[in-house]
């Protein structure tokens, strides 16, 4: 089977939907990239180039360079879905969801409700997300959290470059809105990757590594990181059964729970806040499901409460590490 | 020889693949420290320093400004004052020579198994092995060329082997005509002309199986041999609800359950395995392809009598049953021409070449080896 990146899978995919259905478009900041600028068309295609080629395949109506108005396309994104068609809306980092928040949080999630199942919002607002390429404390952070908070949303992060193709065919096609996130460390990750189109369904998680001493659950990013743990920690002679959520919204608690009455441990590796965060809320929920369950308390190993600075060194102390994982698996063996 | 240490394009994330030479911060023949910034290289839109790993002289730019480079390739050279130009020629051509060699198995391990164009779609096949003759495998439903790897290797010191992915399975083209055993039966012929194989022992498993026999009974000139493993063809299928179960299934739970009754011992059923199987379940195009095979050879072998099936063919035939298998029944297997071999396999399912593995390529490999 081909290998292939994590960039190359988000290509494809949108380029199977694009083909597929002309009611699919894409608009965001820089989608097209370069254009009406000197030198080539297209020249970046996203600032990560996962959008790159697109624009020459399908041109200025279907792949459209939006100005930096994030309330104002994806407001027009919702109107298009609303009218029939399968926007995907790019706000580029998604930090710069502040800037459209009544988009995605009040109008949005709330269009099929308000107008009692009669419209709906087939559409995808997809952003980069998290820290690790010294992009500084406005384009760095992982906010999934916030939009799981909103029902009416469902949230998407992959972990690598197999389940992004079917994840994001799977938003594309699906009618409710779709938050779909894309690890900024992870664009150069390959795995392979079928030519054809597939969908993986929303709220399945995946066993990354299977062990019967602690269960360890992450999203995007963060899935490699614990990954890395449960390396280090097989050496020493521990198991740990890394679970891949792959979606926060829905979220499979079922197979979390089914895997810590196994283990009777858990550590939720995140990227996002300590605070009302992603961590906190598996943990809660997963210790109200399953409380004579577990041995102990679930330990969080999150971002840091900070602000992210760009110098890689203070990346490196703000973001959870392998390390960071092990000695909190290791704490939680011995408590 | 002197001191001469290579600058190289960092690998700055676990997938950084190439770096784009912005400019350089310093210039030739300046003394450079270790942790020393000599030039800016831009990767995924953003910018870092490329620090020197060395302490020396810079004595050498190799690449040029607003280039793209991929990982480990040589940007400098940084030696002492004592190395000769000529030195450092060398010591480029022999990094660069080096380096060429590299890149080359990198691209290398990238290209995965073949396939070949048949009728219009493209079939999957992984070969192993060099001397003939060859041995071609054909997996049953929901199977794919994976599953014979160990089996394959098991022979290759006899007999050079081709297993193939059916149309719809595995990384062949998902979609098929009719999908009854004449069109797939096509395939496996049409993949055996592509690569020059005119003649070829068949091991087939379940559906396989079945396609095997037709291959014998269709294309007699093809088949060296049989062996077929709880074969469609061979024996008659007792739980149609295998396949719908199976092409029903899309959550993890279900492909489990659906699996289940394939193995005498559940716990075969990894996660693993039901993760490669909704893999390739969830292709598009695959499920309705494995839907129409089911449809269209479960009709035919629901006709099909067995023993006169293999009485018609006239090459040697091997058969393996595992007793308990839930799917394809052995009963009428009592009325095997006298010439076929037979082994039951007690403790086995219908994946008798999973749970005896050993024994079951012992077994192929004894018959390859009896039929020449």
């Amino acid at each position: 089977m081909p290998i292939k990146t994590f960039r190359q899978a988000i290509i494809e995919a949108l380029d199977h939907e694009m083909a597929r259905d002309s009611s699919v478009f894409l608009i965001g900041e820089d989608v097209a990239g370069g254009t009406g600028c000197d030198g080539e068309i297209d020249a970046w295609g996203s600032p990560f180039g996962q959008s790159k080629g697109l624009y020459g395949k399908y041109g200025p109506t279907r792949v459209v360079d939006a100005t930096l108005t994030e309330g104002a396309f994806s407001a027009l994104g919702l109107g298009a879905a609303v009218m029939g068609m399968r926007p995907v809306v790019d706000i580029m980092f998604n930090d710069f969801f502040s800037t459209c928040a009544d988009q995605v949080v009040n109008q949005i999630p709330k269009q099929h409700f308000l107008f009692g199942g009669q419209d709906k919002a087939p559409m995808v607002i997809k952003a980069n997300h998290g820290a690790g390429v010294s992009a500084g404390a406005q384009h760095s952070q992982a906010l999934h959290s916030i939009f799981t908070y909103f029902a009416g949303l469902k949230v998407v992060i992959p972990s690598n470059a197999y389940d992004c193709k079917g994840l994001l065919i799977q938003a594309i096609r699906d009618d409710s809105p779709v938050v779909f996130l894309e690890p900024k460390l992870l664009m150069d990750s390959t795995a392979e990757v079928p030519d054809e189109a597939y969908t993986i369904p929303f709220g399945e998680a995946e066993y990354i590594t299977e062990g019967d001493d602690v269960t360890i659950v992450a999203v995007g990013y963060m899935v490699i990181v614990a990954q890395q743990a449960a390396a280090m920690l097989a050496k020493e002679g521990i198991e740990a059964e890394v679970l891949d959520l792959r979606t926060t919204s829905p979220l499979d608690l079922e197979t979390i729970v089914e895997s810590v009455e196994n283990t009777g441990k858990l550590v939720i590796v995140d990227e996002g806040s300590p605070r009302c965060g992603f961590a906190s809320d598996v943990a809660a929920h997963v210790t109200s499901l399953a409380f004579d369950k577990l041995d102990a308390a679930p330990k969080m190993v999150t971002a840091a409460f900070s602000q992210i600075g760009f110098s890689p060194a203070y990346e490196k102390a703000y973001m959870p590490s392998p390390e960071k994982v092990v000695a909190a698996v290791k704490e939680l063996m011995e408590s | 020889m002197s001191d001469i240490k290579a600058v190289t394009v960092p690998k700055w994330g676990m997938n950084m693949q190439a770096g784009k030479l912005i400019g350089w911060l310093v210039e030739e023949g300046a003394v450079v420290h270790k942790g020393d910034e000599i030039a800016e290289l831009e990767s995924e839109k953003i910018v870092n320093v490329v620090e020197a790993n060395v302490s020396g002289v810079l004595r050498r730019k190799v690449a040029e400004e607003g280039e793209n480079y991929p990982v480990g390739k040589l940007l400098a050279v940084v030696a002492d004052t004592a190395s000769s130009d000529a030195d450092i020629d060398a010591f480029i051509a022999k990094y660069e020579t080096a380096f060429a060699n590299e890149l080359s198995h990198r691209v290398a391990a990238e290209t995965g198994p073949n396939s070949v164009e048949v009728h219009g779609r493209n079939i999957a096949y992984f070969m192993q092995g060099e001397n003939e003759p060859t041995t071609v495998f054909i997996h049953g439903i929901g199977g794919q060329k994976e599953a014979w790897m160990l089996s394959q290797a098991a022979i290759a010191g006899s007999s050079r082997s081709v297993a193939i992915d059916l149309p719809g399975h595995g990384s062949s083209t998902k979609s098929v005509d009719r999908g009854d055993l004449d069109e797939l039966a096509a395939y496996v012929i049409g993949v055996m002309d592509e690569l020059d194989i005119a003649c070829a022992h068949i091991v087939g498993h379940s559906l396989g199986g079945a396609i095997a026999a037709h291959i014998a009974t269709h294309y007699s000139q093809r088949a060296k041999s049989l062996f077929l493993i709880s074969s469609a063809g061979a024996g008659t299928v007792v739980s149609p609800a295998f396949i719908e179960n199976f092409v029903n299934a899309s959550s993890r739970r279900d492909v489990k359950n659906a699996l289940a009754p394939l193995f005498v011992d559940a716990q075969r059923v990894s996660r693993e395995l039901v993760q490669t199987v909704l893999r390739s379940k969830r292709s598009e195009g695959a499920n309705e392809c494995m839907k129409m095979i089911g449809d269209a050879a479960g009709t035919a072998l629901a006709s099909l009598s067995p023993a006169k099936t293999l009485e018609a063919i006239s090459v040697p035939v091997s058969i393996v049953w595992g007793a308990q298998d839930g799917i394809c029944s052995l009963d009428n297997t009592v009325g095997l021409p006298g010439s076929v071999k037979l082994t039951v396999i007690e403790g086995a399912g219908h994946m008798v070449q999973v749970e005896a593995l050993e024994r079951v390529n012992g077994l192929i490999l004894e018959h390859i080896k009896a039929v020449g």
